[in-house]
């Protein structure tokens, strides 16, 4: 069944989008609250990375930690450290541009009201958050969609070694190359009640919340 | 001295705030003013909402702006600011007006008790366990409403708060509004280009024409001697 690889698949997935959503949910409040220079540019580049192929974020990063690349001496390739740099890349501009787009209209308006009622930092942007609950789990599903059945990024980077860095999406691909169909079937099924299971916890959530 | 502005300035590309000395101790205050006479700049620059130019505002003695230097937030919610059309968390009408409460770490047995209290005030009683998306834009306001008062604010900034409101409601939150101000001896500074409003309620009124307070006085008076010809024609009807 490779419970290992389902494990590894889940392990790697949930440190992108923690890091995805720290840095997608911070980049998103920030362009919804602030008014800057340059903003409409930065906002462009965050479409540009959404737009991206994963593969060639993949290609990037195979550049920058292969052993001449700028953190070649980190010795990253080939392990899970930079396959989770790889989908936290991919999950933050979908991340922060839901968040963006769930506070464009409402997001200073309560700023503005939570601070006039006495409320810390802090308690504002747990206020914030709050009000954009929705937003956020859908931003994560669909973030969580795109980096878990991930293939082109994951085998550059991480060269889909078995036992190291083999996920569920790239061992499909292979195991479907070499015939055996049932395990790649067996991983594709695990893969879709995953993604179920994470979606239906979500919506408890969300109703929960309601 | 509840609060004390001097010589205001915000300069925006086509438009100039430019506000003299003023003060406000317990009372109702109106600001009165056409649509674009700077009169939301004004209150938003007061809650600190907005930085300014230049200027210095304190509040009970205390500094809360000068010139370019942060807003001293420190003061919420003692002093209060009140949007024309003010937003309720997406939450139940109870976790709305108790949210400030909350924040001031209350009990929750004073917590209820305070939210019963206003609830009861502002007949929003029968609301509290309705979720603030069901609301009318009427009941979101005074709900709003409700939420800043069980603070207990000195110093409230409204910004046309009946403008949304129909008959039954304007004189709802008028008559709470100046009870409220009486018992607390609060001072109040309400933004309204509603004439009538102003005859009925205000005990001072400073006039807001193109940025600048052009003419203030005592209620009684403000009416039957207009000083100016903007006064003049605003009282006409001239401009709105």
């Amino acid at each position: 069944m490779g419970i290992d690889i389902i494990l590894r698949s889940l392990w790697i997935a949930f440190w992108a989008l923690l890091f995805g959503s720290i840095f997608g949910i911070s980049i998103g409040i920030w362009f919804a609250l602030k008014t800057f220079k340059f903003k409409r540019v930065l906002f462009l580049i965050l479409y540009f990375f959404l737009s991206l192929p994963p593969i060639t974020i993949g290609l990037f990063l195979y550049l920058t930690f292969s052993r001449s690349g700028a953190f070649g001496f980190l010795g990253w390739l080939f392990t899970t450290k930079v396959m989770i740099i790889a989908q936290a890349i991919m999950a933050i501009p979908l991340i922060s541009i839901i968040t963006f787009n769930s506070l464009e209209h409402r997001g200073k308006k309560i700023y503005e009201t939570v601070l006039l009622l006495g409320a810390k930092p802090h308690e504002i942007i747990r206020k914030i958050l709050k009000e954009i609950r929705f937003s956020l789990g859908l931003a994560i599903a669909t973030a969580f969609g795109r980096i878990i059945s991930e293939v082109g990024a994951s085998t550059l980077i991480g060269g889909d070694i078995e036992g190291k860095t083999r996920v569920m999406s790239t061992s499909i691909l292979a195991e479907t190359r070499m015939g055996n169909f049932n395990f790649a079937l067996k991983q594709a099924l695990a893969l879709i009640l995953i993604s179920l299971a994470i979606n239906f916890f979500i919506l408890i959530w969300q109703g929960k919340t309601e | 001295m509840i609060l004390n502005a001097k010589n205001i300035i915000k300069k925006y590309p086509s438009f100039t705030l430019d506000i003299d000395d003023f003060s406000l101790d317990g009372g109702v205050y109106f600001l009165l003013g056409p649509n674009g006479a700077g009169k939301t700049t004004l209150l938003r620059i007061l809650s600190g909402l907005e930085r300014v130019y230049k200027g210095e505002v304190h509040f009970k003695g205390k500094e809360i702006i000068n010139g370019r230097k942060p807003f001293n937030g420190g003061i919420y919610p003692e002093l209060s600011y009140f949007p024309s059309a003010p937003i309720l968390w997406n939450e139940s009408v109870k976790e709305n007006v108790s949210y400030g409460l909350k924040l001031r770490k209350l009990p929750g047995h004073i917590i209820n008790e305070k939210v019963i209290e206003i609830s009861d005030k502002l007949q929003i009683s029968h609301l509290l366990k309705k979720s603030a998306r069901e609301l009318s834009s009427g009941e979101n306001q005074i709900v709003a409403l409700a939420r800043m008062l069980v603070l207990e604010p000195e110093l409230l900034f409204l910004d046309e708060p009946t403008a949304n409101l129909d008959v039954k409601k304007t004189v709802l939150l008028e008559e709470t509004l100046l009870e409220y101000q009486k018992s607390k001896n609060a001072a109040i500074f309400w933004a309204t280009h509603n004439l009538f409003q102003a005859k009925r309620l205000a005990q001072f009124i400073f006039f807001i024409w193109d940025g600048r307070i052009i003419e203030s006085g005592k209620a009684k008076d403000f009416f039957h001697r207009p000083a100016t010809v903007e006064l003049r024609g605003f009282l006409q009807g001239k401009f709105y």
